[in-house]
């Protein structure tokens, strides 16, 4: 129960709009959507929608979902202004800082109600349910990163299992020509969510506490930076918010980190990291799916955007997804922007019964 | 008429998540934002009209104006060579008008002095001279005549004035109070959105200071083109060196360092390896809260600049773009943020407007101190 209790505290902002665990399934008799009615809730998500979220759905007759969108978006407008308005008075002084968690968690709210909009809007919600993570996976893939100062191909090698609530993984990045390599274990545990069988679920909530350690080596920077973190990680199906957004997700995180920067002069440096995301997604079916994110974090391979005159204070941007090629076979990609382009698509084996 | 089937909408979906993925990419993920910028930087102290050339040596000043036998120039720093290349319709009497610089400039032509002349704008910082150029190439220098003497001095230095440049004067006058401080080296952000009237409203204020300001630009700086900035004040990356100290301003007004700019600092680093050197930029690599990142967008490349710092033994790096005062070091170099011009002060911090007064021992090569002056508000 208190496990539960968790999980609720982070929907807690949709429960405001009284959401319900009802499926999409579980919602008979709906009326076909001409496509001149399509057209116009398309067009009413793009714009009034993408400042009243809800407008698309409310065109295609989704009059409860889109009033719940609104209100999350709402709500969203008013974390982040909890968390944003304390910075900008101080002027961003160390002591209300951590307010960037908060607005992070509001944005979380803010963008992806509307991206959900589209979605119902353009009738691509409803498309897939999920599959829970497999008990075990091996993958290989490779990455491109495309920055001011490195074109770099690199080999990725990465692998993860599930002991009941506990998962365990490890990574490694290793550059072709040998000018970077970088290597990661981690461990979560599971607070809420369905165990690691990879079959199909009702739900793909998720509720997790993970840490992770990074060793990473530039050798043409000659700088080693080693990482720690600590994160709280979530999903949230939109079937919670209501069942018309069912088949799209949405995902958050907070965090801090530590990081030890070591230099050839056998100076070094330990700075502090905060972390932080979003996310937004659409489950496929057969286990695949989408989803847009938005990354806090600059101490990657994307950095942070050149967000023009906000450059140096925002994260990184990115799409994933992945497909399901046969039953214990996934390809995996994603694409994520900052302050360089890295494109990863990988091969993924996946363990367990099916 | 195509049937809607979930695979289509997967389809679509797919082509929707690729199409804002691309999309945003397109529209955010230049990953060399100041690539044309940094190219801009290299027309900086060159002009020409019939018969007469003008190039500053390193960029090192502004040309402002050059007219029928005149020629204006903005000091970036304290000593500037100048080739000046007449025709044969070009020679004949010159007058030549230098801003910015310092009280006890000499100009001398072709190694022969050149006396002052006192003219309606000559003020501390305003030097005019009246010359007389023959047809071919000719050297000029604007400098102090202690410019290459190696011994002690101090300088100012400040960042982030914006929103308070009504009420900059303040700190200027302050300044004027520090015995002997040669110069203002400033970590940028003149002004709050680039527009000309504030730049305008900068130089009026400037008239209060009796000492010249060299200066990077910041972020601010970039809400209007780049060419504003630097047909006024010059180069935003550049090097000098100063009674035996070495000073490296360099743009990082989009949180990173162009890998051309990379490239200038690289050479600069080595040429001023066994001087003195302050290091100057305006958004510092590393923020030192670091969940902050009031820093370089890329911690990597943040840190890769820091090691080409340790690597060219900097002795001092001076930053601006956080408000307030930070003393720390980076990996062994003291640092110092000071973003005390005046803008948006930070708070809970307990500190406001001020400046950081430098002293600095080239011969041998130490920073005697910093200390920071509090500017008193209204």
């Amino acid at each position: 129960m208190t496990r539960a209790r968790s999980a609720a505290a982070l929907l807690a902002v949709l429960a405001t709009s009284g959401a319900t665990s009802t499926t999409a399934a579980a919602e008979p008799g709906r009326r076909p959507v001409s496509h001149s009615r399509r057209a116009a809730a398309i067009g009413a998500a793009i714009f009034p929608g993408v400042l009243v979220h809800g407008a698309g759905s409310y065109v295609v007759g989704d009059h409860r979902a889109a009033r719940r969108l609104l209100t999350t978006e709402l709500v969203g407008l008013g974390v982040t202004a909890t968390g944003a308005v304390p910075i900008a008075y101080s002027g961003g002084s160390q002591y209300t800082i951590a307010g960037v968690s908060i607005a992070i968690l509001g944005a979380g709210l803010i963008l992806p109600t509307w991206f959900a909009d589209l979605a119902v809007a353009a009738g691509a919600s409803r498309t897939g349910s999920p599959h829970a993570l497999p008990p075990w996976s091996l993958e290989v893939g490779t990455t491109w990163l495309h920055d001011p100062y490195r074109q770099r191909g690199l080999v990725e090698l990465a692998g993860a299992a599930d002991l009941g609530r506990l998962g365990l993984g490890a990574a490694t990045l290793l550059d072709a020509d040998g000018d970077q390599w970088t290597v990661e274990v981690g461990a979560r545990w599971r607070l809420y969510g369905a165990a690691a069988t990879g079959t199909s679920i009702a739900h793909g909530d998720r509720l997790v506490i993970a840490t992770a350690l990074r060793h990473h080596r530039d050798r043409l920077d000659d700088v080693t930076i080693d990482t720690g973190d600590f994160l709280v990680a979530g999903r949230a199906d939109l079937s919670r918010l209501d069942p018309a957004l069912a088949g799209q997700f949405l995902e958050a995180s907070a965090g801090a980190g530590i990081e030890r920067a070591g230099f050839r002069s056998d100076a070094h440096d330990l700075n502090s990291l905060l972390l932080g995301g979003f996310g937004y997604g659409l489950y496929l079916g057969r286990g695949a799916e989408v989803s847009m994110f938005y990354d806090h974090r600059r101490d990657g391979m994307a950095g942070g955007i050149d967000a023009w005159r906000a450059a140096g204070f925002v994260g990184s941007v990115g799409v994933r997804a992945h497909a399901r090629l046969a039953p214990h076979w996934l390809v995996r990609g994603e694409l994520q922007i900052g302050n360089g382009w890295v494109t990863t698509a990988a091969l993924r084996y996946e363990g367990g019964s099916r | 008429m195509t049937r809607i089937t979930k695979l289509n909408v997967a389809i679509g979906v797919l082509r929707l998540g690729l199409g804002l993925g691309l999309g945003l990419g397109l529209a955010t993920g230049c990953t060399r934002p100041a690539e044309s910028r940094a190219g801009k930087e290299l027309d900086v102290g060159t002009a020409e009209l019939t018969d007469a050339t003008v190039t500053v040596v390193d960029g090192l000043a502004a040309v402002r104006a050059l007219t029928d036998r005149h020629l204006e120039l903005w000091a970036g720093a304290p000593a500037i060579d100048v080739v000046i290349e007449l025709g044969p319709t070009a020679s004949g009497p010159w007058t030549l008008l230098a801003r910015n610089t310092l009280r006890d400039a000499e100009l001398t032509l072709d190694g022969t002095a050149v006396p002052r002349v006192t003219t309606d704008q000559s003020t501390l910082t305003v030097a005019a001279f009246d010359l007389v150029l023959t047809a071919g190439p000719h050297q000029l220098r604007i400098a102090p005549p202690d410019a290459n003497t190696v011994e002690p001095f101090r300088v100012a230095a400040m960042a982030d004035i914006q929103t308070a440049l009504p009420e900059v004067d303040d700190v200027f006058r302050q300044i004027d109070t520090v015995p002997d401080a040669r110069f203002v080296v400033a970590m940028g952000d003149i002004t709050q959105r680039a527009k000309v009237e504030e730049f305008d409203q900068f130089e009026r204020q400037l008239e209060t200071l009796d000492i010249p300001y060299y200066t990077t630009l910041g972020n601010h700086e970039l809400w209007g083109p780049p060419e504003r900035y630097f047909d006024r004040y010059g180069r935003a990356s550049f090097h000098f060196v100063f009674k035996g100290a070495a000073f490296t301003f360099v743009d990082s007004g989009d949180a990173g360092l162009d890998p051309i700019v990379e490239e200038w600092l690289d050479g600069w680093l080595a040429q001023s390896r066994d001087q003195l050197h302050v290091f100057l930029t305006h958004i510092p690599p590393v923020d030192p809260i670091g969940v902050r990142y009031g820093s370089f967008r890329s911690t990597r490349d943040g840190y890769r600049l820091i090691e080409r710092l340790v690597e060219g033994k900097v002795d001092l790096a001076l930053y601006g773009h956080i408000h307030t005062y930070y003393p720390y070091a980076n990996a062994g170099i003291p640092s110092y943020i000071s973003g005390g011009g005046g803008a948006d002060p930070m708070r809970f911090d307990g500190i406001d407007r001020h400046f950081l007064e430098v002293t600095l021992d080239p011969g041998a090569g130490v920073v005697r101190g910093v200390v920071v002056h509090l500017v008193d508000n209204h």
